[in-house]
């Protein structure tokens, strides 16, 4: 899969408007985004995700022109070759773990597999709490649990913001280690938003916003 | 995992919110739907009682008050009309059928009427064991008498004066069950029938005290108990009444044509000392009397849904406004927006459904306590509770507000930023 972005432009007002840099990767190819608060490191995860529709610009994704698909082809696309790690780990709170991941499969229209689902968590080290509301998770298990739902359907594109904000050192390392083999596992392409410095020696490929 | 599972999730983890909607959406149903219930059972069991009657006639007083005592057993009786009368009426060509009906003692509350086999037929009741009575003193009882009483062939018991069970006993009038009858679902099940007879020889004494005590005897039941032994002792000699002292207390009319309807009831109640009245106008115009009683219950019931509907929607807007991330979310997951549109809409329809089964299962069960009720007091069954068109007409009317309840959450949904939504929680 490559990942290509040309141009992009995206304002929120007339105040304020983001002006990304061009990037262009090759299939399997880490990038790390660095930028400080207010530089629109959020925005631009978003726009590749396709949550956002950019001023102007391309975003083509493999084959795909993103900014060209209609709403649904779009979020179907997103469902099947995209998988987005958050911030903050969201889940449906009334659900269990393994229903979120079911769900993740039935939204993305992808059959319904607790095989791959335990698998997955198992790669995570996380089949222990298959079964466990997420509210019971910690934080760090609720991490882990964001990562196996963003893999779970083995994207093309793996998107992560700030994965690392509220982790210390060493968990810092294991979850980037995480993140980097299943990236691997699934053949895709992995793109981290952050302003986490820590990061900076584990991806060559780096881009300032 | 599939939508349906989820909104049955959504609603069973806000367990308060949703138990509020759908009790009140069933106070509303419940209501609505035991209205229904009670009309439309009352309105079939007039009507089957009425059918084949087309004129009552009895002692002038209320048309109304000679129906429901005559066709109904609920009412005290107008009073009494002399059979020499009612026999020169049955000569008129126009009447195919008249069935005479004799009150005056009860037992235990339940009536004795004195009456011929044809009133059994009429009602096509039949025998479920023994025999219909014959001799003077001899009762048919009706099923649900019966088996209130667990009276069986050959027992025998004692009647009381007058309608209510408090009656003075008259000790002398020892009734033999001969038969019981099959349940008929008409009054018919509510009453103990003897012949004519019974009635004539245990109420005597009034006959003769006509000359005497003529205002009094027009209001039988008020009757005091005026019998002394000896008087009844002479029952024995006294098989041929004259006619002329003889009275019944009601005559069931069948016309044999319509010209009956037009010309007897005017007839009777200008020439004669009785009176005539016609089941089905009678009946008409109480039903008339009782609709806006109804129509203003349904008025407030109907508030009931619409404040339920209300609460539909507030619920599932805060709710919506908790989970506008999980709604975000499921879009980043390539959920749809359409999907979730559907997954909103459900959870209102859910909740409406269930308000609605709750609501359908309170009114039977209230139907079932009004019946009992209704038996204990009046003697009177409403058996059966089939699903009637405006219950199905108000499950419509319910899933509807359950619908609309959830069109703005729903258009929320359909317009959400999911950016915003997922940067912001």
């Amino acid at each position: 899969m490559m990942v290509v972005v040309k141009d992009l432009i995206f304002t929120y007002n007339k105040k304020t408007v983001f002006n990304f840099p061009d990037v262009q990767l090759m299939a399997k190819e880490p990038l790390l985004v660095l930028g400080e608060s207010g530089t629109g490191k959020t925005t631009f995860l978003h726009l590749l995700a396709g949550l956002l529709r950019p001023q102007s610009g391309d975003i083509i994704i493999g084959t795909t022109h993103l900014t060209s698909l209609g709403n649904r082809k779009m979020d179907k696309f997103r469902g099947t070759n995209i998988g987005i790690i958050f911030q903050k780990p969201h889940f449906i709170s009334a659900l269990t773990l393994k229903d979120n991941l079911l769900l993740a499969q039935y939204l993305a229209n992808v059959k319904q597999n607790p095989e791959n689902i335990k698998a997955t968590l198992q790669r995570l080290n996380m089949l222990h709490k298959i079964n466990s509301r997420i509210s019971e998770l910690s934080q760090g298990e609720q991490q882990r649990a964001a990562i196996a739902r963003a893999v779970l359907n083995t994207p093309k594109l793996i998107l992560a913001d700030e994965p690392t904000s509220s982790i210390d050192d060493r968990n810092c390392a294991s979850v980037v280690g995480l993140l980097k083999e299943q990236a691997d596992f699934a053949e895709a392409n992995l793109i981290i938003v952050t302003h986490d410095h820590r990061l900076k020696e584990a991806f060559m490929n780096q881009l300032l916003l | 995992m599939n939508i349906y599972k989820l909104s049955w999730r959504n609603i069973a983890s806000k367990p308060w919110p949703s138990f509020l909607s759908i009790l009140l959406l069933a106070l509303g149903v419940g209501m609505i739907s035991l209205l229904l219930q009670v009309n439309d059972r009352l309105e079939a069991q007039l009507n089957r009682n009425i059918r084949g009657i087309d004129m009552v006639v009895g002692a002038k007083g209320s048309p109304l008050q000679l129906i429901l005592s005559s066709v109904y057993h609920i009412d005290a009786p107008t009073g009494n009309i002399p059979l020499a009368e009612v026999d020169a009426l049955l000569k008129n060509r126009l009447i195919e059928q008249g069935i005479p009906l004799a009150y005056g003692d009860n037992y235990l509350g339940y009536r004795i009427v004195g009456t011929t086999h044809e009133y059994i037929k009429h009602y096509a009741a039949s025998l479920a064991e023994g025999r219909l009575y014959g001799q003077p003193f001899e009762a048919a009882v009706g099923a649900s008498v019966a088996n209130k009483l667990g009276l069986k062939i050959g027992d025998t018991f004692f009647s009381a004066h007058g309608l209510d069970e408090e009656g003075t006993l008259h000790e002398d009038n020892r009734y033999n069950v001969t038969g019981i009858l099959a349940y008929s679902g008409s009054v018919i099940d509510q009453l103990i029938l003897t012949p004519l007879e019974t009635v004539w020889r245990s109420h005597r004494h009034e006959g003769e005290g006509k000359n005497e005590h003529e205002h009094e005897d027009e209001k039988s039941r008020e009757h005091e108990e005026k019998i002394d032994k000896a008087h009844d002792h002479e029952n024995e000699n006294d098989h041929d009444f004259q006619q002329e002292g003889k009275e019944i207390t009601a005559l069931l009319v069948k016309f044999r044509s319509p010209l009956g309807i037009i010309r007897l009831p005017r007839m009777i109640n200008e020439n004669t000392s009785m009176q005539a009245a016609v089941p089905a106008y009678e009946m008409g115009r109480l039903l008339g009397l009782m609709e806006f009683g109804i129509k203003t219950l349904k008025a407030i019931a109907l508030t009931i849904m619409l404040v339920s509907g209300f609460s539909v929607f507030i619920s599932m807007y805060n709710a919506l406004e908790g989970r506008k991330y999980e709604m975000a979310l499921m879009r980043s997951l390539g959920a749809s927006r359409n999907k979730l549109l559907r997954l909103v809409i459900q959870e209102g329809l859910i909740l409406s459904l269930l308000g609605f089964t709750v609501g359908f299962i309170l009114s039977r069960a209230g139907m079932f306590i009004i019946t009992m009720l209704v038996q204990k007091n009046f003697r009177f069954g409403l058996s059966g509770f089939p699903v009637l068109q405006g219950e199905i007409f108000l499950l419509i009317v319910t899933l509807a507000i359950g619908f609309s309840a959830s069109i703005i959450p729903a258009y929320q949904v359909f317009n959400i930023n999911i950016s915003k939504s997922l940067s912001d929680a």
